[in-house]
């Protein structure tokens, strides 16, 4: 492992000036810039660690069409939480396909938001739901939020503390894995809302990021069945490609999904 | 013979009402056989048996278990054919400064050649004994007999056990001049001819076409590897063969750029390994015809999995494509779901829509 | 350098590493607990499964700094002295082990996973609860068999 420096402050004020004293990363479940580290994608000479500061852990809550997640709730705690489980249990479903068990155990949703990793799940979710970001300075719309490939609105040093979701009418989520990192090779978070709105966003698949699908939202809108997804497609110049799956496979593979989150709506399926 | 047990222990007959369920639910599924003959054990080997002044003997072998239970195996025979008892058995591999010299373990030869040769020695051990037996039993000319461990003066009650033969072979004195001091032999094998594991493998996939996706849904196994010397071992060494088979058949591969050589798959992210949720749960069989070829009847066991399973998958995968159009001699291993999705949208368009 | 405070199958230990030093490297380095094993180092394969304060983690994705203050449990602590813990006989009992490589991890994930769900499991869920746990030789079935047979003595003793 290349050397680095390991800091452990016990505030958001702490960890951001540290951040700001020098070459930084945070570390959260660590489970994103731990493996970046070692393929050396990334040489941080400062590690601040955010898991000891009690402004982040501010837990599950519902409330008011609300759902509000803390930044260093775990996939593990996300996944069994009665309360998402209620409110969204596509997103309940969503963390509770990240990695593995022990994955679960120490990713936090602040740490994949802020990676916007482009075959991480929770970005996916977070746009289709409208979320808002909020974060040691001011809160962010999701739609603004995610930028690119690995590239969020965030500025250097600043530190998101938790998310709040809208509750929908109903959401669903489907992925389907790639074969080898079981990471999402193209997956759909599709969210139906009580003023009849529709969002649909994909993960895994966009050669730019997670995208929202605007034409099949509006489609979706009209009628919210795979019926009504008919005759649209997602453009291959648009997609990602690699050893697992062309832009072809992909712009196809993610269209399935967006039709099989609208299918099962409610809950989230992995396929594989 | 294996052919039949493998369809009657895959329920061959209920196929149709579990590809008409799966059709119901937009899924193809299909079967394949995979009726297969290889090769086992190559070279020679070289097996030693020493005994110590306590009456416990090590093997020492020239094959290398990283896994196959040879400690195990081994010494099942040792106790078998010699009579000491299984906490008496020590087992040394693999050191070369312990071990003088051997082959190792690959090519499904250890059963055959390192038991074979390890027969050797145990009866080189038995003849050693035999004439100890006849010294300290006074047989006086008579015979000696052995059986079950024990050594016996023909026609008479007067025995001693194989392991009291032994200690004596490090009497402090008395020991007749030609015996030497101590009890040792080694033993080889050689395949010529080497013997020939067979059997029946099936599996059942179900192909989503929309997606390309393959699930194994059900896989059996029926094994002629001649004499099963441990059952559980020899299961799990069909367990591990047929996952990889699957694996590489399914999901595994070594992709290069092709400009620069540089290696694509060069870790799990990209190296495609089944987890377990990709294997389904293997029923298997063994039907043993004892090989004719050497003195334990044994046919090698370590690769029939591997050879099997990418056949009997492959077929399957043709068969829950026959009917699409597609060009099942095209197929290519690893049947990614790209590649199947592929092969039935370039035939049928609508069906993998 | 920094200084790292765990306690390890029960024992305290504290000592000066390098500030990068992964918790599966002080282990086997350090401590001398080789029990946990470095598979693949890209955090797929599950060899170095231990638990922190309770939970399974995979220690090669887990600076020894981060998990200084809290307690660590690996294979060489789960059972109390020359008796094998009831998993380990299982996986022992079942052949559920052939190079042993990935055995300490799949044991450790096990361990976690029976708790997590009571001891009520069936072959589909943990063959899902293995997605992080890789293993080249058994083909999981033996491995799958072991665990459930562990968890159901683990229900029959809780009864």
């Amino acid at each position: 492992m290349r050397p680095t420096t390991y800091h452990r402050p016990l505030t958001l004020k702490a960890a951001a000036a540290i951040h700001a004293a020098g070459d930084s990363a945070y570390i959260s479940g660590g489970h994103t810039i731990l493996p970046a580290i070692k393929q050396r994608l990334a040489a941080p000479e400062n590690l601040i660690d955010l898991r000891h500061i009690s402004e982040l852990t501010t837990g599950i809550h519902a409330e008011g069409g609300l759902l509000s997640i803390g930044a260093a709730m775990s996939h593990a705690h996300v996944a069994a939480s009665a309360i998402v489980r209620s409110a969204i249990p596509a997103l309940a479903g969503l963390a509770g396909s990240i990695g593995d068990p022990m994955v679960r155990h120490l990713g936090t949703i602040g740490g994949s938001v802020a990676n916007n990793d482009p075959a991480a799940d929770y970005p996916s979710a977070l746009l289709a739901l409208g979320a808002t970001v909020f974060t040691d300075r001011r809160s962010l719309k999701a739609d603004d939020f995610f930028t690119g490939l690995y590239a969020s609105a965030l500025d250097a040093g600043e530190i998101v503390t938790r998310i709040t979701f809208p509750v929908p009418v109903s959401a669903g989520y489907a992925k389907f894995r790639n074969p080898a990192s079981r990471y999402a090779m193209a997956a759909a978070f599709v969210a139906r809302f009580a003023d009849g709105s529709v969002r649909a966003a994909v993960t895994g698949a966009g050669n730019r990021g997670v995208f929202r699908a605007a034409a099949m939202e509006a489609a979706l809108r009209q009628s919210f069945s795979t019926d009504a997804l008919r005759g649209l497609a997602f453009e291959a110049g648009d997609m990602m490609s690699d050893i697992h799956g062309s832009a072809e496979y992909r712009a196809h593979l993610a269209k399935v999904m967006v039709q099989r989150a609208v299918q099962f709506t409610g809950e989230a399926r992995i396929f594989k | 013979m294996a052919l039949d047990k493998c369809l009657a222990l895959s329920d061959w007959a209920g196929f149709e009402a579990r590809r008409a369920a799966s059709e119901r639910a937009g899924l193809r599924r299909g079967r394949g056989i995979a009726c297969f003959i290889e090769q086992g054990g190559i070279f020679n080997e070289r097996m030693e048996l020493r005994f110590d002044p306590s009456g416990m003997v090590t093997i020492v072998a020239g094959t290398h278990s990283h896994g196959q239970g040879h400690a195990t195996t081994y010494s099942q025979m040792v106790t078998e054919w010699l009579g000491v008892p299984f906490e008496a058995i020590r087992f040394i591999q693999g050191d070369t400064e312990k071990v003088p010299f051997g082959r190792g373990t690959y090519a499904a030869r250890s059963s055959m050649l390192g038991g074979a040769a390890l027969k050797n020695a145990a009866d080189i051990v038995i003849e050693k004994g035999k004439a100890m037996a006849g010294f300290l039993l006074e047989a006086k000319g008579a015979g000696v007999e052995f059986a079950e461990g024990i050594f016996r003066v023909a026609n008479t009650n007067r025995t001693m056990p194989l392991v009291d033969v032994a200690k004596a072979f490090y009497r402090k004195g008395g020991i007749p001049k030609e015996f030497g001091l101590g009890l040792e032999a080694t033993g080889s094998y050689a395949a010529d001819p080497p013997n020939f594991p067979n059997g029946c493998h099936s599996c059942e996939v179900e192909i989503d076409p929309q997606t390309g996706s393959i699930v194994v849904d059900r896989y059996t196994s029926v094994d002629d590897c001649g004499r099963v010397v441990n059952p559980m071992i020899c299961r799990g060494q069909i367990h591990g063969g047929v996952a990889q088979g699957l694996g590489q058949a399914q999901r595994e591969g070594m992709v290069y750029d092709r400009e620069s050589g540089q290696l694509l798959s060069g870790s799990f992210m990209d190296y495609a390994m089944p987890r377990a949720s990709d294997i389904p749960e293997i029923h298997g069989e063994f039907h043993e015809v004892p090989c004719k070829t050497n003195p334990l009847g044994i046919k090698g066991i370590g690769e029939a999995g591997t050879i099997a399973a990418p056949v009997a998958f492959m077929n399957a995968v043709a068969d829950a494509l026959d009917g699409l159009g597609v060009d099942s001699d095209a197929l290519q291993m690893p049947a990614t779901p790209e590649h199947i999705w592929a092969a039935i949208a370039a035939a049928r368009p609508h069906a993998a829509a | 350098m920094t200084s790292v405070q765990l306690t390890v199958n029960g024992k305290l230990s504290t000592a000066e590493v390098d500030d990068q030093t992964l918790l599966v490297e002080f282990l086997r380095d350090k401590l001398r607990l080789t029990g946990t094993h470095v598979g693949c180092d890209t955090s797929q394969c599950g060899a170095c499964v231990v638990h922190v304060d309770g939970l399974a983690v995979k220690s090669c994705t887990m600076l020894a700094a981060q998990a200084s203050g809290a307690s660590v449990l690996t294979i060489e602590g789960i059972s109390g002295g020359d008796e094998l813990h009831p998993l380990q006989a299982a996986f022992r009992k079942h052949h559920g082990l052939q190079c042993g490589y990935c055995t300490p991890g799949m044991i450790m994930c096990a361990l976690d996973m029976i708790r997590r769900h009571d001891g009520k499991l069936d072959a589909t869920t943990v063959r899902e609860e293995l997605e992080g746990n890789i293993c080249r030789c058994t083909g999981y079935q033996n491995i799958v068999a072991a665990i459930l047979d562990a968890a159901a003595a683990t229900r029959a003793l809780q009864v």
